[in-house]
């Protein structure tokens, strides 16, 4: 029977275990609900015992009993081990899995207690490695968790000063207070205005307010009148009211960012955080000439999620042209997309794509890529060649009777994705080699 | 040359480090200078026994129901797809199976797999945030182990699967050691 790399390899492993209070925990919450439910079912009660709460009651009981037994599971198959070399987590139920964490990569660790977990004393930590997933574990004793976030913590920085005096870690904090603060952009009441209400956003909630209002005259029912109105009220107060009076300015290295007519929200953005841009315009938009740009900023999360983190990833709600390229040089000042000849999509993928063949281009400069897609939301993808973080060739079986290939880059999630639909596969395969060696020097360039 | 929106990308010069054209065309999945190592025959195994096992239960359940609450032909007909399908994923299975390949190079590593989507990934290790060796139930029984490789993008995370155990954890072992000593910040 074939196992992972034996943690004995060397005498000085430690390895360790969670709290064997890990079940009571887990269990910790339903278990006081199901006591909580059947307690005073039974003690004061004096008609008849009625079903609901001995339902419920019995209900949290078995969860308890399931949340026990898997947290007895977890304690008694996960093993870590922290220590110089590596930090690696040992599951070993069902499944078998072996995780290893660089301690380069680490970004965060936080510890976690939930209220039951607290009254125990054990505290849950959580390893954060960037965009993707991280590591559990649950729970540990808060001593021990706070040891080992500080372990992790030291560690991370002794790794990373082994390979590079710091230079990623900007320390844009401090120093700089005093510099001066300068109005990058700041986008005028009449455009957000315009680039709210002419926009493809606005026709479709203007399609959902007729809607409403004829349902609520022929139903004769004022309450969907009212719910009509919230929803397009919400809309455009999301739209507007947030991003009233929207001020972008720079203050030595750092951008700031303010806007919102009731409450004024005040944001930070250090351009060197910034994964990628996306520029996006509607249909309908066009007219108007505005655009919205939105950003993939690592630690924003998934801005597609919360609300407010969407807004976050807002960084022009609607501007020129002008101003959008103000912006791009706020974040990278020597990216210039005038320099980036755009290419088409070779003739035969028009059978692939026969509405939108036109709005497909692609083009690379000499520090980043962009992709632009989309006849009724043209969307304007924008990587650095220093943010990517894998790439990948793409064919179905319909491009590869064409000999065509598409090309995804991979960035940090958030709001923007880069991809090329089409390219002829000999191209398709250049442009994913060259791309490769262009990304390993540019982050080589940052070292 | 495809319309452009012009005021927004003015012409320029032609970019000089994109080759557009066909010369040198090799095999859009071959990996650059390396050769493919291949997954555990044993994966190919596990598969053929999966699929009629898998796909067998769900057409089984199907059955049940149809026979019990549709007509007769159509009952029957479940059967016969069932049958050919369970055979065309057989018949398929080696093929799936001989497409997949990694490379592992100085800077990075190269996944390819699929028969009709087919893909090719290259993932540098100073990329990878964590590696992560997984082995469910059967896939012990027959001694195998997926490894996946977490960068900071999901859409970029790849898994290979269906290694021999202790090589899977010996390549996450060196993707580790690898990305250590080429971490690049995010």
């Amino acid at each position: 029977m074939p196992t992972e790399a034996a943690p004995e390899e060397t005498p000085s492993k430690i390895i360790e275990r969670p709290s064997p209070l890990t079940g009571l925990a887990r269990s910790g919450l339903a278990l006081a609900a199901a006591a909580v439910f059947l307690g005073r079912e039974f003690l004061e009660s004096d008609g008849p015992v009625t079903a609901t709460p001995m339902l419920l009651g019995g209900i949290a009981a078995v969860i308890a009993l399931f949340g026990g037994i898997s947290g007895i599971i977890t304690w008694k198959t996960t093993t870590f081990v922290a220590d110089e070399a590596e930090f690696r987590v040992e599951r070993n139920f069902i499944n078998r899995s072996s995780t290893r964490v660089d301690y380069t990569k680490v970004q965060s660790v936080d510890i976690g207690q939930p209220f039951i977990a607290r009254l125990l004393g054990l505290a849950k930590v959580h390893i954060d490695v960037g965009g993707a997933g991280g590591v559990d574990l649950a729970y540990l004793r808060k001593a021990r968790a706070e040891t080992l976030r500080e372990d992790l913590i030291a560690r991370m920085r002794h790794a990373r000063s082994d390979h590079r005096d710091g230079a990623e870690e900007p320390d844009a904090t401090t120093g700089q207070e005093d510099a001066d603060e300068s109005v990058v952009v700041k986008v005028p009441a009449r455009n957000l205005l315009l680039g709210t209400l002419v926009s493809g956003g606005a026709t479709f909630s203007l399609i959902i307010a007729v809607t409403f209002v004829v349902l609520s005259v022929f139903a004769d029912t004022p309450v969907t009148l009212v719910a009509g109105v919230i929803a397009v009220g919400g809309w455009l107060w999301s739209q507007t009211g947030r991003n009233w009076g929207f001020t972008m300015t720079r203050r030595g290295e750092s951008l700031r960012i303010t806007r919102g007519l009731l409450s004024t929200t005040a944001q930070g953005l250090r351009p060197e955080r910034i994964q990628a841009v996306a520029v996006r315009q509607d249909l309908l938009q066009r007219l108007t000439g505005l655009y919205q740009v939105t950003v993939t900023v690592l630690g924003y999360g998934d801005p597609t999620s919360g609300d407010d983190a969407s807004t976050n990833a807002v960084v022009l709600p609607y501007g020129t042209w002008e101003e959008v390229l103000t912006v791009l040089r706020a974040f990278w000042s020597d990216v210039d997309l005038a320099d980036i000849e755009p290419n088409g999509q070779p003739e035969r993928a028009r059978w692939l794509t026969p509405v939108t063949f036109h709005t497909h281009t692609w083009g690379i400069g000499r520090d980043v890529m962009v992709a632009q897609h989309g006849l009724f939301t043209q969307v304007r993808s924008i990587v650095p060649h220093r943010r990517m973080q894998s790439a990948s060739i793409e064919q179905g079986p319909l491009q590869r009777r064409l000999r065509l290939a598409g090309i995804l880059v991979h960035t940090t999630d958030g709001p923007v994705t880069l991809q090329l639909k089409h390219l002829d596969e000999g191209v398709a395969r250049m442009v994913f080699l060259d791309q490769l060696e262009r990304a390993r020097l540019a982050r080589l360039a940052v070292e | 040359m495809p319309h452009v929106d012009q005021r927004d990308f003015p012409p320029a010069r032609r970019s000089a480090t994109v080759p557009v054209d066909r010369a040198g065309h090799e095999d859009l999945f071959a990996p650059p200078g390396a050769t493919w190592q291949r997954l555990s025959p044993n994966y190919l195994k596990m598969k053929l026994l999966l699929i009629p096992l898998t796909w067998g239960l769900i057409s089984a359940a199907l059955t049940v129901v149809s026979f019990l609450w549709a007509p007769r032909w159509v009952a029957w007909s479940v059967v016969a797809l069932a049958f050919v399908w369970i055979g065309w994923r057989l018949w398929r299975a080696p093929r799936v199976y001989r497409r997949w390949g990694f490379a592992e190079r100085d800077e990075d590593v190269y996944v390819t797999n699929g028969l009709w989507f087919r893909t090719l990934q290259c993932v540098p290790y100073g990329r990878m945030q964590l590696v992560e060796v997984t082995s469910g139930p059967i896939e012990q029984r027959f001694g195998l182990a997926s490894v996946q490789m977490v960068t900071s993008s999901t859409a970029g995370t790849v898994s290979i699967p269906g290694l021999d155990a202790t090589a899977a954890a010996a390549l996450r072992d060196r993707l580790i050691a690898r990305g250590e000593q080429q971490q690049a910040g995010i």
